[in-house]
C-alpha cells in the first residue's frame, strides 16, 4: 500500500516513466501518516441545565486530521490537512474552518539540513523558543519560514530559523527569528568520550518583528529579543540540567504593557540507581510571556514555553485541579523520589513494590514599586522591582502525593495515591475573590486479570474539599478483552456540592475496538465542566452530555 | 563552503543582536498618531466585557483612551455577555446587565473570553474579535477613512418614554443592503465589578464602579431594520423614528443615550454611527 501511494505520488510530480527509474526511486521511497477524527454528538441535559437555545443548533462538533510525510533518500515531505467544522465545544472557535495549515519539504545530510515551509522547534527547554502541536488543546504555533541545522563537527549543533506563527485556523502573524548552539563536550572531544563527566552547554537568542500599533498611546519596541544559556552536566549517577533567560522589554496585553525586563530560570537536579531515583527542580518565572504578537492573550502564539515543574496527573480526580504556568511571575520547586521495594523482601513481596513520593509548590513571586509614586504594574512604566529568590507567601499550587505501585500475584495489581493539593483558583481561573481549595484525594487503580487476554480494571477515587464544589467520588470500571475490545462504564458524583440540585452525577459509558493500527472509541454521557492542561498549557472544558467518538488510524 | 556557512552564522548573531528595541523612559507618547479631522467615519468599539471579568476595568479604561482623543466621533457599548456576565444567586453580583441583543450578539461575533471587543463589527479573515490593545490601532486607521453616510439623531423624552429621530444623510452613492440599528446605552451606573489591578481600584472587588456605556436595549430588534436595500444617491436623506418605553426599568433617562448605527447586512461592517443624550 505505501509503495502504491508512493508511486502515484512521484510519477505525478516528476513524471517519472521508466521502469528503472520507477524501481530505484520504489526502493528508496517510504510514506508515513496517521489520521485522526474526534466527535461529538450534543444532547440537551436538563439535569445539566444544558437546553436547546443553549446548543443553539450546533448539535455536532468535529475535528480531524490527515497527516501525510514521505520520503526519498535525503528529501523528505509532508503536510498536514484539518477539518474542524465546527470545532468540538471548548476548542477556540477560531479554529474554525478546514485547508492545509502544515506544508514542508526538507532536504538533509549528515552535516547539513534545511526545512523550507512549517516546522516544529525547541530550543534547549524551550524557555525562548518551543513551537509544538498539541492537538487535546487545539494548539499549534508552528512556525512557517525556513530552518537551517548544521553540525559542522560531531557534538556542534547550529540551528538557524525565522518564519511567522500559526495562529489558530490558517493565518499566519508575528515574525520570529531564532539561534541556537549546542556544544556536546563528549562528543568534541575524544579524551572525554568515555568520561563519566558529562557537560553540554547550549546558548539560544530569538527575537520577534511586530511593527508598533498604529494610534498607540506608548512607544512600542518592534523587535523584542531574548537570550538564553543552558548547561547539561552529568557525573555518574549524578545529573544537573539548567537554563536561564533573559528578555527585553516587551509590554503586552499579558503583562498590562509594562516595559519591565523577563527573566526565567530553571534548574533540575536529579540522582539515580537501581532502584532508587532523587529528582529535584527550581524554576522561577518573572514577566516571561514572549508571545509573536503583543496583543494576543488566549493560547496562540507563544514563542517561549514555560515548563511545569508540578507533576502531571492524569486520573479523574486528580486532575480535577490542575496547575496552568503563570507568565507573569512563579516561582517554585519539585521533589521526587521513586523507590522500588526490592522482591523478596518482607514488604516487597514477591514481586517487589515501588513507591514514588513528590511534593511541588509554586508561589508568587515578590513584587516592589519602582518608585514612591508608581503603584506596582501600572501600565507603561517599568512595573515593578523582584528579588531573584524571594518567595511571596501567596501560594498559587501545592501538590503533595504518595503513590504505591504493587502486584500482589499473577491476577491482581493495585496502584494506591493519596493526594493533598492546594489550588489558587483566584489566579489559575482567573476568578478573584474566591478561596484557595485545599482537598485530600485517594485512590485505588486495581487490576484483575482473568486470563492472559481478559481483564478488569477498576478506579475508585474520592476527593474532598471544603471548598468551590465540595466532595467528589468517582468510579470506573474497565473490560478489557486484548488486543481488540475495551468496555467501560465511569461515574462521577459530585455528593458533596453545596447546591443541592447541582449534586449530580455525570455518568457515561465507553467502548472501543482496536484493529491493528487502527483504533475507535464511542461515549455517551455527560462530561463536567473542566479544565484540560498539557505541559502547563490549559483550556477550559464546558460541561456537555451527549455521544462522542474518536478514530484514529496510522500507516 | 565551510568557512562560508560559519560566516553566515556569525552574521546571523550579529543580526539577532541588533534585533532589540530597548525603550527609554518615558514610554507614554506626548500626543497620539491618531488624526480626528481626516475622514468622516466615526468608530464604534463594542467592548464586550462582565461584572466578574477582572481585566475588564482596564479594558474600559483604554476604551476611554481612544474616545478622549476624538470625542463623539468615538462610540462606546459595554456589551455585557457571556460567562463573565452572568449574574450570582447571591452576593455582590445578583444584577444582570445582559441584554437580548448582547447575548445574540456575544454568540456571533464569536467572543469566549473578556475582555475583547469588536470594531465597526470589521471582519477579518473571518475574525471579528479584538483584544483592547488592537482596538486604539484599527480606530485610527477606521477614522481617517471616508463614510457615504453621516448620521443625526434627535431625541425628545417625555412621560417616561424616548422617541428618537436618526436621520441618515448620503454624502455619497451607496448600493447595497444595509441596516439600522438604535440602542440605549446608559452611564453612571454604581454596581460591583471584579477588578485585579490596584491603579484601578480595590482587589478583587470595587463595589462602587462606575459602569459607562452599558448597553440595555436594542430598540429596533438585535439586528435592527433595514435602511437600504438597492441604491442610494448622494444627497438623499432617510429618516426613521423609534420609540421606547423606560417603565419598568430602573434606567436614568439624563445617564441614557441613544446609539444608532448604519451596517452592511452582507458582512456586518459598520458604515456609520453616532451617539446622542437621551435627555439634553
Amino acid at each position: 500500500m505505501k509503495k502504491f501511494i508512493a508511486l502515484l505520488l512521484l510519477t505525478s510530480i516528476f513524471g517519472l516513466t521508466t521502469k528503472a527509474q520507477l524501481g530505484d526511486f520504489l526502493q528508496s521511497t517510504q510514506v508515513h501518516g496517521s489520521f485522526q477524527v474526534d466527535g461529538q454528538f450534543y444532547f440537551p441535559d436538563e439535569g445539566m441545565g444544558i437546553t436547546d437555545s443553549l446548543i443553539d443548533g450546533k448539535i455536532i462538533g468535529l475535528n480531524g486530521f490527515g497527516n501525510i510525510n514521505f520520503s526519498i533518500g535525503k528529501f523528505s515531505a509532508g503536510f498536514r490537512y484539518e477539518a474542524m467544522l465546527s470545532p468540538i465545544a471548548g476548542f477556540d472557535p477560531d479554529l474554525y474552518g478546514s485547508g492545509f495549515p502544515y506544508l514542508w519539504a526538507t532536504y538533509s545530510d549528515d552535516r547539513f539540513s534545511i526545512t523550507v515551509g512549517s516546522f516544529y522547534e525547541q530550543f534547549g527547554n524551550g524557555l525562548v523558543l518551543r513551537s509544538y502541536e498539541e492537538w487535546a488543546l487545539g494548539y499549534d504555533n508552528s512556525i512557517n519560514g525556513i530552518r537551517v541545522i548544521y553540525e559542522p563537527v560531531k557534538g556542534l549543533i547550529f540551528k538557524g530559523l525565522y518564519g511567522t506563527q500559526r495562529y489558530f485556523s490558517l493565518s499566519r502573524e508575528g515574525l520570529v527569528r531564532g539561534l541556537d548552539t549546542e556544544l556536546n563536550f563528549n562528543d568534541i572531544f575524544s579524551s572525554m568520550s568515555d568520561s563519566k563527566f558529562r557537560v553540554v552547554l547550549g546558548g539560544s537568542m530569538v527575537s520577534k518583528y511586530q511593527p508598533e500599533d498604529v494610534g498607540s498611546f506608548y512607544y512600542q519596541p518592534e523587535n523584542v529579543g531574548s537570550f538564553a544559556g543552558r548547561a547539561n552536566i552529568g557525573f555518574g549517577k549524578f545529573n544537573l540540567s539548567t537554563e536561564y533567560a533573559y528578555k527585553i522589554n516587551d509590554p503586552s496585553a499579558i503583562n498590562n504593557y509594562i516595559y519591565k525586563e523577563g527573566q526565567a530560570f530553571i534548574a533540575s537536579l536529579s540522582y539515580s540507581t537501581k532502584g532508587l531515583g532523587i529528582y529535584a527542580q527550581f524554576k522561577r518565572i518573572d514577566n516571561f510571556s514572549f508571545k509573536s504578537n503583543r496583543d494576543v492573550t488566549s493560547n496562540a502564539l507563544d514563542i517561549s514555553y514555560l515548563p511545569p515543574i508540578n507533576e502531571s496527573h492524569t486520573y479523574a480526580l486528580t486532575s480535577m485541579y490542575p496547575y496552568a504556568t503563570q507568565p507573569n511571575g512563579e516561582i517554585g520547586f519539585q521533589f521526587q523520589i521513586n523507590y522500588k521495594v526490592p522482591k523478596k523482601s518482607k514488604l516487597g513481596g514477591k514481586y517487589g513494590m515501588g513507591i514514588a513520593i513528590n511534593y511541588s509548590q509554586i508561589n508568587d513571586i515578590v513584587r516592589e514599586q519602582v518608585n514612591d509614586t508608581t503603584p506596582i504594574n501600572q501600565k507603561g512604566t517599568l512595573g515593578y522591582k523582584s528579588d531573584f529568590f524571594k518567595f511571596s507567601d501567596h501560594i498559587f499550587y501545592r501538590d503533595l502525593n504518595i503513590e504505591i505501585t504493587k502486584k500482589f500475584n499473577r491476577k491482581w495489581k493495585g496502584i494506591f495515591q493519596y493526594m493533598y493539593q492546594s489550588y489558587d483558583v483566584a489566579t489559575i481561573e482567573g476568578h478573584p475573590g474566591e478561596p484557595l481549595i485545599n482537598s485530600h484525594i485517594a485512590l485505588a487503580d486495581i487490576t484483575h486479570k482473568f486470563t492472559t487476554k481478559k481483564s478488569l480494571r477498576g478506579e475508585f477515587q474520592g476527593l474532598w474539599t471544603k471548598e468551590d464544589m465540595g466532595n467528589w467520588a468517582a468510579i470506573l470500571l474497565e473490560y478489557t478483552i486484548s488486543p481488540h475490545w475495551f468496555f467501560s462504564v465511569t461515574d462521577q458524583w459530585n455528593y458533596g456540592n453545596p447546591v443541592d440540585s447541582q449534586q449530580l452525577h455525570y455518568f457515561s459509558g465507553s467502548f472501543g475496538y482496536t484493529r491493528k493500527t487502527t483504533r475507535m472509541q464511542f461515549t455517551y454521557g455527560r462530561t463536567r465542566e473542566g479544565i484540560v492542561c498539557v505541559g502547563g498549557v490549559c483550556r477550559q472544558v464546558p460541561a456537555s452530555s451527549g455521544l462522542s467518538f474518536s478514530i484514529t488510524t496510522n500507516f | 563552503m565551510k568557512i562560508l556557512k560559519i560566516l553566515s552564522i556569525i552574521l546571523g548573531l550579529a543580526f539577532l543582536i541588533q534585533s532589540c528595541d530597548k525603550i527609554d523612559p518615558p514610554y507614554k507618547k506626548s500626543g497620539t498618531s491618531i488624526d480626528c479631522e481626516v475622514g468622516n467615519q466615526n468608530v464604534l468599539i463594542e467592548d464586550y466585557t462582565g461584572h466578574k471579568c477582572v481585566n475588564c476595568p482596564g479594558a474600559a479604561i483604554t476604551a476611554h483612551e481612544i474616545k478622549a482623543v476624538c470625542e463623539e466621533r468615538v462610540v462606546i457599548i459595554a456589551v455585557h455577555a457571556g460567562y463573565f456576565a452572568e449574574p450570582s444567586a447571591t452576593g455582590d453580583y445578583t444584577y444582570d446587565f445582559r441584554t437580548d441583543a448582547g447575548n445574540e450578539w456575544n454568540s456571533f461575533f464569536g467572543i469566549v473570553s473578556n475582555p475583547n471587543g469588536v470594531v465597526n463589527r470589521i471582519n477579518e479573515d473571518g475574525n471579528y474579535v479584538l483584544s483592547p490593545g488592537q482596538w486604539a490601532g484599527k480606530a485610527a486607521s477606521l477614522l481617517s477613512q471616508n463614510s457615504p453616510v453621516n448620521i443625526e439623531i434627535t431625541n425628545t423624552f417625555e412621560n417616561n418614554a424616548l422617541s428618537t429621530t436618526v436621520k441618515a444623510n448620503f454624502v455619497d452613492n451607496v448600493e447595497g443592503d444595509y441596516k439600522l440599528i438604535v440602542c440605549i446605552t446608559e452611564d453612571n451606573i454604581i454596581k460591583p465589578q471584579k477588578n485585579n489591578d490596584l491603579n484601578i481600584g480595590d482587589m478583587p472587588d470595587i463595589l462602587d464602579y462606575k459602569h459607562m456605556h452599558v448597553l440595555r436595549a436594542a430598540v429596533n430588534g438585535n439586528w435592527g431594520q433595514s435602511l437600504v436595500n438597492g441604491s442610494v444617491v448622494i444627497g438623499e436623506t432617510i429618516s426613521k423614528t423609534y420609540t421606547q418605553k423606560f417603565d419598568g426599568t430602573d434606567w436614568v433617562a439624563e445617564n441614557c443615550n441613544v446609539v444608532a448605527f448604519i451596517y452592511d447586512n452582507t458582512d456586518k461592517s459598520v458604515l456609520q454611527v453616532m451617539e446622542a443624550k437621551v435627555v439634553e
